[in-house]
């Protein structure tokens, strides 16, 4: 529009609504200007309000991402608080109180402590029970055969070495001497304790492996369904 | 990357174990002299025990050798030897698992494989069970089985295979944890070792292998009321 028309000072004067009268042949230009306007403002068709209700009606459902950001910026920017003295040191108490209270409720709903396993009805009376642990445990029998002997021991792995070691039972004249325990399933390392000095290992046992300092120690290895009896 | 992760692993493991063995030096201290140990002993074992945790080996085997030594009145210092070997056995151990793939290896396998070099394995054998087995728990009982059924009389080689075609076969642990006391049961009844090594080879069924040699083995039945209960299997025999 502005390329059909052409302005000078006079006619910017007149439409600003300034200044003298515009001569004749501006006059003309204002009112080829003042049809070009109507005709303009007439090509103008109005927005249809369903487009603006159909917008509205979108955003109907959603909060303002500016008032969501604004609750948020209320939480994390500082703040300047006044607090009298007395209020908070009575806060302070009702908090402890309210602590020491939850615990002591807690306390009495403790879980009761786990109980150790019960004692196997068959064992013998307990031998070293406190050095034996029993995870998985399994009955071995231990038998020495020695009719010279008067005392016999058994230690090991399973009861960390211990001395004098876990006494054997002498079965009647005939010179066999036993005892039953409880191990856990896998390997164990012994040897027997003969008349308290003399450690033997076990003729029968199934393995027998070097100790490192010159001697030899029995190896058996307890399986979960027990040992076979050979 | 594989490789770093275990290396990680292993530096956390020496972090967290420098702090817990200089925790446990005078406990394990205190538990030697209540054996009998000398002061100097005492102390220079719970030093050892100590330096061998805080390179992430376990020290309760060492603990126990000192132990297994008072009591059979051996001189201090052949104990502190042994100990000392039986530490370097635990790094080739370890060595031996991270080779094998095992990233993070637990103490008892460390132990388990420390054990194994003690009886004269090598790393080959204990990477063959150790990649056999389903979990790091198998390979412990695997390398036990193993070293025990070679200290049995069975050829190194063969008792390495046996316990790691029993895994490759889908064995349990527990199955393979009887193939020592089966072997054992073969051999009681006079069956020849080169027989015995065959059918652990075979992987046939244990149970009947052992009752197949002479009818009277039995694994006994364990009652159902109680664990601890399981079996009264009987050990022992002839004397000395």
């Amino acid at each position: 529009m502005t390329d059909a028309m052409e302005f000078n000072e006079s006619t910017q004067h007149h439409l600003d609504g300034a200044g003298t009268p515009p001569a004749a042949a501006d006059r003309a230009d204002v009112d080829r200007y003042r049809e070009a306007l109507a005709a303009y403002r007439e090509a103008l068709t109005p927005v249809s309000t369903a487009v603006d209700d159909g917008v509205m009606a979108a955003l109907a459902g959603r909060h303002s991402p500016a008032r969501r950001r604004a609750y948020w910026h209320w939480f994390v920017e500082p703040h300047a608080v006044s607090v009298r003295p007395a209020v908070a040191a009575a806060a302070i108490v009702l908090f402890a109180t309210g602590l020491l209270a939850t615990r002591a409720w807690l306390a009495t709903r403790a879980l009761p402590v786990a109980q150790p396993i019960a004692a196997v009805p068959t064992l013998p009376p307990p031998i070293h029970a406190p050095d034996i642990v029993l995870p998985e445990a399994v009955l071995v029998r231990f038998e020495l055969h020695d009719p010279k002997a008067t005392r016999v021991a058994l230690a090991g792995s399973f009861n960390g070495w211990a001395s004098p070691g876990i006494p054997l039972v002498k079965g009647g004249a005939t010179g066999s001497w036993s005892v039953t325990l409880p191990l856990p399933v896998g390997e164990h390392q012994y040897g027997f304790i003969v008349n308290g000095k003399s450690w033997t290992p076990d003729p029968s046992a199934p393995a027998q492996v070097d100790d490192g300092f010159g001697r030899t120690n029995s190896v058996i290895v307890v399986g979960p369904r027990g040992v076979i009896n050979p | 990357m594989k490789r770093r992760a275990a290396l990680l692993i292993v530096a956390a493991a020496l972090a967290l174990g420098g702090g817990t063995a200089r925790a446990q030096e005078p406990q394990i201290r205190a538990e030697l002299l209540r054996r009998g140990a000398d002061e100097p002993f005492a102390d220079s074992a719970s030093a050892l025990v100590s330096a061998t945790v805080r390179q992430g080996l376990p020290g309760r085997p060492l603990v126990n050798k000192a132990l297994e030594g008072l009591a059979k009145h051996v001189d201090e210092a052949r104990i502190l030897v042994v100990m000392r070997g039986l530490a370097t056995n635990l790094m080739r151990g370890r060595e031996a698992l991270l080779a094998s793939g095992m990233s993070a290896p637990t103490g008892d396998l460390v132990a388990a494989a420390g054990e194994a070099f003690n009886r004269g394995m090598d790393a080959t054998d204990v990477g063959d069970v150790v990649r056999a087995a389903p979990s790091a728990r198998a390979a412990a009982s695997g390398l036990v089985v193993a070293s025990s059924l070679a200290a049995s009389g069975i050829a190194r080689r063969d008792a390495v295979e046996a316990v790691a075609h029993a895994y490759r076969s889908g064995r349990s642990v527990a199955d393979v944890l009887e193939m020592p006391s089966a072997a054992a049961a073969l051999v009681a009844r006079g069956v020849d070792m080169t027989d015995v090594t065959r059918r652990l080879l075979e992987d046939r069924d244990l149970q009947d292998a052992a009752h197949a040699a002479g009818g009277a083995g039995t694994v006994a039945q364990p009652p159902t009321d109680h664990p601890a209960s399981q079996s009264g299997g009987r050990h022992g025999g002839p004397g000395h």
